[in-house]
């Protein structure tokens, strides 16, 4: 027998009332993998979660989880799942041990036989209500719920909303390690950044349709990143930086030179040897961006 | 695993808020039933109360106002309106917050992503309904024991159980009904607004049937009917009463289970 894969869906299609339907999605995530699931906000990626989870019923095609159908087998589904929600709630006035309590007696078995564990790395707060945290805190006791039962598949909805900068990294480690056992990660995002980080494949959704599944590394070749250079010489830079093919925008202002760069930065770092570098200052382009390189590069292959 | 999650958690959550309920009940229950000396001895006011339009004191679910009594007076000035007012203050509240507000919340997402079933959520609903409704009827039925000997009401026991019973019930067919409408359309404020309105439709049927004849077929639909009229407290409460407000819960409920479990949750 083959194993079964962690997430399938077969052009699942999801019409919903409220708008942010999918239409005819179709991936494939094997075990043992981090699949990110990337696109802005609304663009159906909580959708195409709630649905793997029987929160919300497909409209057409199918969607099986753990080599079980999303809906006949829900139930075992959801033992086998971990799941953190966008917005991680808990009941009344609960502490933060008192909601992980509650939430592991939910489920079969010792549910909560990584919590200390989990507790110790984040530095969970789990004394005070729940309520009375910050996001950023609310939000770790949201993780270390989804992954404290061991699960095979986690399935997080935008995990790091709200994290400082060293607890994203430490979440990050973790689910490294959870896939590293062997089990799978399933993560939405909008930010490809942090896709990049995490996740070995990357699906990009846009208004309810898959656009791409490919490899982060493909992602990155094909990424576009907004560079500010501050220079000495800005005519040798600017004279410099034309000749390259994967430079593209250039705009000269004042002592600065502001272009795009795709794919690689080798031939840019190169083609700066010897001039008077003062500030180098890349960003990601917004995710607006990469789907207009996306198109664009759609378009060229042609 | 325990055993009953969802129950035991909500109920954990409204015990502070159950408590202040039932002191405030009883409160009002020793106020009403301390001013019933005086109002007895007051011979005028039985004559005043008889002057009122007959459907005046009806809307007030009063139908035969007879002061001389201990039963009498508690049938009037309780068991008429306010008792089933609050009753039903209690249970729909709480069956509109149940799911439809945990869902508003966005907790019923993180609870069914879990294995727990849908109907099972539904049902450990229920049954919290049942318990803060029996709440209810026994803190009104400790309270009037407790009054009867002070201002000697001279209450039939088995009378005041039937009363407290039929109220009882009332609490739940219309706390399960916003508990369903709520699990249906996942708006609390819709639960509310149709448990309380079919209330309110219900209560004037009941209590207008008395009077106005084209009326008298729709009293037999409502719950009020086989809960609250004909003073159950001064003649007897009618048993098999119980039988019909019953099957009006169940099936209620059975609705409940079947169209919960094919909706789609609200995000």
């Amino acid at each position: 027998m083959t194993p079964t894969a962690a997430v399938r869906t077969e052009s699942l299609t999801v019409a919903y009332r409220h708008g942010r339907g999918i239409n005819d999605v179709t991936i494939e995530v094997p075990r043992g993998e981090v699949f990110g699931f990337l696109g802005p906000n609304g663009a159906g990626k909580t959708t195409a979660i709630r649905t793997l989870l029987d929160l919300l019923r497909p409209t057409g095609g199918s969607a099986s989880v753990l080599g079980l159908d999303s809906v006949v087998d829900s139930l075992e589904i959801r033992n086998r799942c971990g799941y953190l929600p966008g917005e991680f709630v808990v009941p009344g006035q609960l502490t933060g041990r008192e909601a992980l309590d509650w939430l592991a007696s939910l489920r079969r078995g010792n549910a909560s036989r990584r919590r200390n564990e989990l507790v110790d790395r984040f530095g969970v707060e789990l004394d005070r209500p729940v309520r009375q945290l910050s996001k950023g805190n609310r939000q770790k006791i949201g993780l270390v719920q989804a992954f404290q039962h061991d699960p095979e598949l986690v399935i997080l909805d935008e995990p790091t909303t709200g994290l400082d900068p060293l607890v994203q990294d430490e979440f990050h480690r973790l689910v490294r390690e959870h896939v590293d056992r062997g089990h799978s990660v399933f993560l939405s995002s909008h930010s490809l950044d942090e896709v990049q980080h995490v996740a070995d494949r990357v699906g990009i959704i846009r208004e309810g349709r898959i656009v791409t599944v490919e490899t982060v590394e493909a992602l990155r070749q094909r990424g576009l990143r907004r560079v500010t250079l501050v220079v000495g010489d800005v005519f040798a830079a600017q004279n410099r930086l034309g000749s390259i093919d994967a430079v593209s925008e250039m705009q000269v202002r004042g002592d600065q030179v502001l272009f795009a760069v795709r794919g690689s930065f080798e031939p840019v770092i190169a083609a700066l040897a010897g001039l008077e570098v003062i500030d180098l200052l890349s960003r990601a382009a917004d995710l607006d961006e990469v789907f207009l390189a996306l198109y664009r590069g759609s378009e060229d292959r042609r | 695993m325990s055993r009953f999650p969802v129950f035991t958690q909500e109920l954990r959550d409204r015990r502070k808020s159950l408590m202040w309920w039932s002191v405030g009940v009883a409160a009002w229950i020793v106020i009403v039933s301390m001013m019933y000396p005086t109002i007895r001895n007051a011979s005028g006011i039985s004559q005043l109360v008889e002057q009122y339009p007959k459907n005046v004191l009806a809307i007030f679910g009063v139908s035969d106002m007879d002061f001389s009594s201990g039963s009498g007076y508690l049938a009037g000035e309780l068991f008429g309106f306010v008792i089933p007012l609050l009753v039903l203050m209690l249970t729909v509240g709480a069956g509109g917050a149940i799911i439809a507000g945990a869902e508003e919340r966005g907790l019923l997402d993180l609870v069914l992503a879990h294995p727990v079933r849908r109907r099972r959520v539904l049902l450990e609903s229920a049954a919290l309904i049942v318990v803060l409704a029996l709440a209810f009827g026994l803190v009104t039925l400790v309270s009037l024991l407790a009054m009867d000997p002070i201002v000697s009401l001279k209450l039939s026991l088995i009378n005041l159980l039937g009363t407290v019973a039929g109220v009882v019930l009332l609490g739940i067919v219309f706390g399960w009904l916003a508990l369903v409408v709520g699990a249906l359309s996942g708006s609390r404020g819709r639960a509310l607004a149709v448990a309380g309105s079919v209330a309110a439709v219900a209560y004037l049927a009941s209590s207008l049937a008395q009077l106005v004849d084209a009326l008298r077929p729709a009293r037999l639909l409502s719950p009020f009917w086989y809960a609250t009229s004909g003073s159950p407290l001064l003649a007897g409460y009618t048993w098999w009463y119980a039988l019909v407000l019953l099957g009006m819960a169940l099936a209620v409920i059975l609705v409940g289970v079947i169209g919960f479990d094919r909706r789609a949750l609200r995000n």
